[in-house]
């Protein structure tokens, strides 16, 4: 019976996330940092152009090396460029959205209007708690999906195979770290945790509801997929049409996320209060 | 945020804007844009490349603007040109290059004189325009204008400006290239030889001002091909030596050396330094990269020695030393075969042959071995054995075309492959192969020829002078400046004259030879074909009276030349018809043929044929019959009777209209009784025959086996499913499935289920009451209403939902 409820809850909070699209308010976070992104994306595509351009040349330099200030060059590392500057914004600003959001969801399921002031309240005293957490999450998603695959390079680079059996793996490893990590922020925003006290409590719930927690997070980053499996593709994508259709690539990418990200934030709020005892009203 | 945070990004705004105006990264800036410019400009052109055959002049236009558009931002801009001057450059020699693509050497020319005019300090620049300009007036075969190019070229920029190790090769191998040009345009003239003269008189003054440098090397290089060419081999090889005197140790001495040896041993027949300098190469150059070509020399020298055996010891050091060396391991592989064929031992030599083919198909000398054998064959008269050689080569050839489309190696094998059908004087196919090699990438001194070849074949074999004339004007217009060129234009006026002749005549009539009666319904005619070159077709005229001409019964028109007979059908039997062929030509004249008759057959009844039946069950007696060999067979008609004495009149039972099918099965209506069967024959003039009548008697039918019903398998609490074997009567008719509650099982009601296919033997009984005992039983029946009941069995629907 105890099965039973989890997998309505599941439901139950995937409906419950796509009736909150009602209250329109609920996007404006996830519309403000797409428009980051959006902003993020146009300063690396013009990297060579004032105002970044002293800041961002040397930087590109370091990284990608002399060609990669060259055109169309700069366009065949923008997608990892890209994740690399996206994935500080998300470490500075990402937190913050996932913050204010979890808060407005949780007044939806408590029957009030959702308000962006009370997020925001919310959310940036509690901060330092939320960075912390993201950079330890962080840490481990890098190292199954960056640092795991470098370190079987040598076994992969010649087995092909392998090297899909490793990348799936190192996808479903990111994901099952994604989904370990789940309720640390309605832990921190909601209930007011502390670090550990939030990674420890983000763990037991999720090894009480461990299925449904992986698929909460496995359905939307499945939208990314596609998309990812295109930007990487810059190579083609340049010789074949455009350099500039790779950032249009990753300009998708942007709204691609901004739906993930408010699935992903709304199920995961929904399915948390119901784990941890709320009653809708 | 706090207010000092805020004042900490107006400030890394402030600073990065500043720097972004550092001079650092507006050199990258500008590099960028003028890269974009520049990738964006070229990527439409290269789009232009693929398809030229869609691009209109907006396109070309087009391009050269946006090559236009880079210029112009940096011309003049000093400071700016220096940054960005490689891509600068790159588009003012771009926009010549796209006149060129379309043709328009005049205009490329123009604008290689305006890059001149305007870069007048940039040396280099305008060394490489001055040396497009002279490739213009080559391509566009103004030989004389090309001349005075190329020498301005080499008065007005020294190949050497500062360092002789980095002299412009393309302006050093100008001299030579000259010599060359008017050898193409004067033939063995003073003024050739004055040429060669003046190119290594150049050379040589470059090899004394800077001895022992780069300059001096390519200057030695150029010196050897220029007496080469004019095979004054003592002075090349003079050449060679001071060449290696001074670079003892340069990379290609070991190259040098090689080529020294390939001049002693082919054009000098001197075989002893040949044989000194491969020891000199094995000795000194150890590591030579190239070293099987040197084995492969020394076997070669032992094949003109006729030292056979140590000759294969080279080559086969060769292949099993140095099998990455591809094209040495092939020739070796031919110069094995080669000395089989010195010692006579002709299959040893085949088989060695034969490997070679097999297994370096790429290399341009394997590719002739196949034409090789069949001329061996054919020099010994031995004709079966030529023929099949030259069938064997079009197979491979054809492989060698597949395998590698559009690329050298594919014209070579098409080339050879047209000579195979040649030689075996398959002229519709010799020319088929000829046509595809003119449309592959060829080489000229393939394609020119294979013109020629196919006005020849279409002159000489196949006697179609229109035809040929075709072919040697697509020569001209491709080749209008060959020392054939005046040849092929005399060729082109005799050929037309014998045609424009021939046109005036009406075309040579044919001989209209009989008329076959080959049915009751259609004659055959026969006749010889026309042979005129301006042939357009054959009409026959036919008439039920004497003096056919053209207002008579038109029967056919006939396109096919060569087509010699027709087959008039529809015809009335033992009527007599009038015939006469006209043949027309392309200007609309014709000769009418000589008048002949014929008379189509009598029609006569067609042959009966041989019935027989059999009786497989009560249901079932077959039929068949030998097949109707009438030559106007219309259909068959099965009749039955229950009594003696089929005739038109009894029951029809079947029609067919394929005189191969001579089987037929039929259900009779009763069992128990006689019938009697007929097969008549019907022809198309509406005659026919009737067959035998055969008697068959069918049996008494009886009940059908009974099915055995199984245990009933619970599905679930309200279902049972039944399965029964199925029943192997021949005239099965249906499964009728009883249910009851009691025993016996009740059948008087409506049956639960009626299932008429014999091969569904389950069913699943649903919407029971659980834990209920049901019972049932099956019955099987026949087409004759009879029926055998089976086993009875019980079941309780149990379980959980």
């Amino acid at each position: 019976m105890i099965e039973l409820h989890k997998s309505r809850w599941f439901f139950t909070a995937w409906k419950r996330c796509f009736q909150s699209i009602r209250h329109a308010k609920t996007f404006l976070p996830f519309v403000g940092y797409a428009v980051l992104q959006f902003v993020l994306l146009l300063v690396l595509v013009y990297f060579t152009y004032p105002p970044f351009a002293s800041f961002l040349i040397p930087v590109v330099r370091k990284l990608y090396g002399e060609a990669a200030l060259h055109y169309p060059n700069n366009f065949l590392v923008l997608p990892s460029l890209y994740a690399q500057f996206n994935l500080v914004l998300s470490g500075i600003v990402g937190i913050v959205v996932i913050g204010i959001a979890t808060k407005m969801f949780e007044m939806i399921f408590k029957g009030s209007a959702p308000q962006l002031k009370s997020g925001v309240n919310a959310t940036f005293p509690r901060y330092g708690q939320l960075f912390v957490v993201w950079l330890v999450e962080t840490v481990f998603i890098l190292l199954f999906v960056v640092g795991l695959p470098l370190l079987l390079r040598k076994h992969t680079i010649e087995n092909y195979q392998l090297a899909r059996v490793v990348r799936l793996g190192c996808m479903f490893l990111g994901i099952l770290v994604g989904a370990l990590f789940a309720y640390t922020s309605a832990l921190i925003i909601l209930d007011r945790k502390g670090i550990f006290g939030s990674i420890a409590r983000s763990l037991s719930i999720f090894r009480e509801n461990a299925i449904s927690t992986f698929f909460l997070i496995a359905i939307p980053t499945l939208l990314y997929f596609p998309i990812n499996y295109v930007s990487q593709q810059s190579r083609f994508l340049v010789t074949k049409f455009n350099p500039e259709i790779v950032g249009f690539v990753l300009a998708i990418g942007i709204l691609v996320s901004l739906i993930a990200n408010y699935l992903m934030v709304g199920t995961v709020t929904m399915f948390y209060l119901w784990v941890t005892g709320r009653r809708e009203y | 945020m706090k207010f000092g945070h805020q004042l900490l990004i107006v400030l890394f705004l402030v600073v990065s804007i500043t720097l972004s105006c550092s001079k650092n990264t507006s050199e990258v800036q500008e590099i960028y844009i003028a890269e974009k410019m520049y990738y964006k400009a070229n990527k439409f052109y290269q789009n232009i490349l693929v398809n030229p055959a869609v691009a209109g002049e907006e396109d070309y236009n087009h391009a050269v603007a946006k090559f236009e558009e880079i210029v112009n931002r940096y011309k003049g801009r000093k400071e700016l040109l220096d940054t960005v001057r490689s891509i600068y450059e790159s588009s003012l020699l771009m926009i010549p290059q796209i006149h060129i693509a379309r043709k328009n050497f005049q205009k490329a020319i123009e604008a290689y004189e305006g890059i001149i005019k305007e870069n007048a300090q940039n040396q280099r620049l305008c060394a490489t325009a001055q040396m497009s300009i002279a490739q213009c007036f080559e391509r566009d075969n103004k030989l004389e204008e090309a001349i005075a190019a190329y020498k301005k070229l080499i008065n007005d920029y020294p190949a050497v400006l500062d360092d002789p190790e980095s002299p412009n090769v393309q302006i050093l191998q100008v001299p030579l290239h000259l010599a060359r040009l008017y050898s193409r345009q004067q033939g063995d003239s003073h003024i050739v030889v004055a040429a060669y003269d003046e190119a290594i008189s150049y050379y040589g003054n470059l090899v004394s001002r800077w001895p022992k440098t780069k300059t001096a090397f390519v200057a030695y290089n150029q010196m050897v091909a220029a007496y080469s060419d004019q095979r004054m081999w003592s002075k090349a090889v003079k050449i060679m030596r001071k060449a290696l005197h001074d670079f003892p140790n340069h990379e290609n001495a070991p190259d040098i050396l090689m080529n020294m040896a390939n001049i002693y041993v082919n054009f000098m027949n001197n075989y002893t330094k040949g044989w000194e300098i491969y020891k000199r190469i094995l000795e000194d150059y150890p590591d030579y990269e190239r070293m099987g070509t040197v084995y492969l020399g020394r076997g070669n020298l032992y094949l003109k020695e006729k030292q056979t055996s140590s000759a294969r010891e080279e080559f086969q050091r060769v292949l099993k030393d140095y099998s990455k060396e591809g094209e040495a391991c092939a020739l070796a592989q031919i110069g094995i075969a080669r000395s089989y064929e010195m010692e006579g031992s002709w299959e040893k030599a085949l088989n060695e042959y034969q490997w070679a083919v097999d297994n370096f198909s790429m290399v341009p000398q394997v590719l002739q071995i196949p034409l090789y054998i069949a001329s061996y064959y054919k020099n010994k008269k031995q004709e079966n054995l030529t023929r099949a050689a030259y069938e064997k080569g079009i197979g491979e050839y054809q492989n060698v075309v597949r395998q590698y489309p559009n690329s050298m190696l594919a014209s070579m094998a098409q080339d050879h492959l047209a000579r195979c059908y040649i030689e075996l004087q398959r002229w519709e196919e010799a020319v088929k192969a000829l046509e595809t090699l003119v449309q592959m990438p060829t080489p000229v001194p393939i394609v020119a020829p294979a013109y020629l070849s196919i006005g020849s074949i279409y002159e000489k074999n196949l006697n179609d002078k229109l035809q040929a004339v075709k072919a040697y004007r697509e020569f001209l217009e491709r080749f209008p400046d060959t020392p054939l060129t005046q040849q092929v234009e005399e060729r082109i006026e005799s050929l037309q004259a014998e045609i424009d002749s021939a046109a005036s005549q009406p075309p040579q009539p044919v001989q209209l030879l009989q008329a076959e009666s080959i049915s009751p319904s259609s004659l055959l005619l026969k006749w010889i074909p026309n042979q005129d070159d301006d042939f357009a077709y054959y009409r026959i005229f036919r008439s039920v009276s004497p003096h056919v001409d053209v207002n008579s019964t038109l029967v056919a028109e006939i396109k096919d030349q060569q087509q010699a007979n027709y087959q008039d059908s529809s015809l009335k039997s033992d009527s007599l018809y009038y015939y006469r062929v006209f043949v027309y030509d392309y200007t609309g004249l014709s000769s009418g043929s000589n008048e002949i008759t014929g008379k189509p057959v009598s029609n006569l009844p067609p042959k009966a044929v041989t019935l027989k039946a059999k009786c497989e069950s009560w249901v079932k007696i077959s039929l068949d019959w030998d097949a109707s060999e009438d030559q106007d067979f219309q259909y068959y008609k099965i009749y039955r009777s229950q009594s003696s004495g089929v005739n038109l009149s009894s029951q029809l039972i079947k029609f067919i209209s394929d005189r191969s099918l001579t089987y037929f099965e039929d259900t009779p209506p009763t069992d128990n009784a006689e019938f009697y069967y007929k097969v008549y024959v019907f022809d198309t003039g509406g005659l026919y025959s009737e067959s035998n009548e055969v008697r068959v008697k069918t049996p008494a039918n009886t009940p059908p086996h009974p099915v055995r019903l199984r245990e009933p398998q619970v599905m679930n609490n309200n279902t049972l499913r039944l399965s029964w074997t199925p029943s192997n009567d021949d005239d099965f008719a249906m499964y009728r499935i009883y249910r009851s509650e009691d025993l016996p099982v009740v059948i008087t009601k409506e049956p639960l289920k009626i299932i008429s296919d014999r091969y569904t033997t389950q069913y699943y009984d649903s919407g029971l009451e659980p834990n209920k005992r049901y019972y049932y039983k099956i019955f099987v029946f026949d087409k004759g209403n009879l029926s055998t009941e089976s086993n009875e069995v019980a079941g309780i629907p149990v379980g959980s939902n």
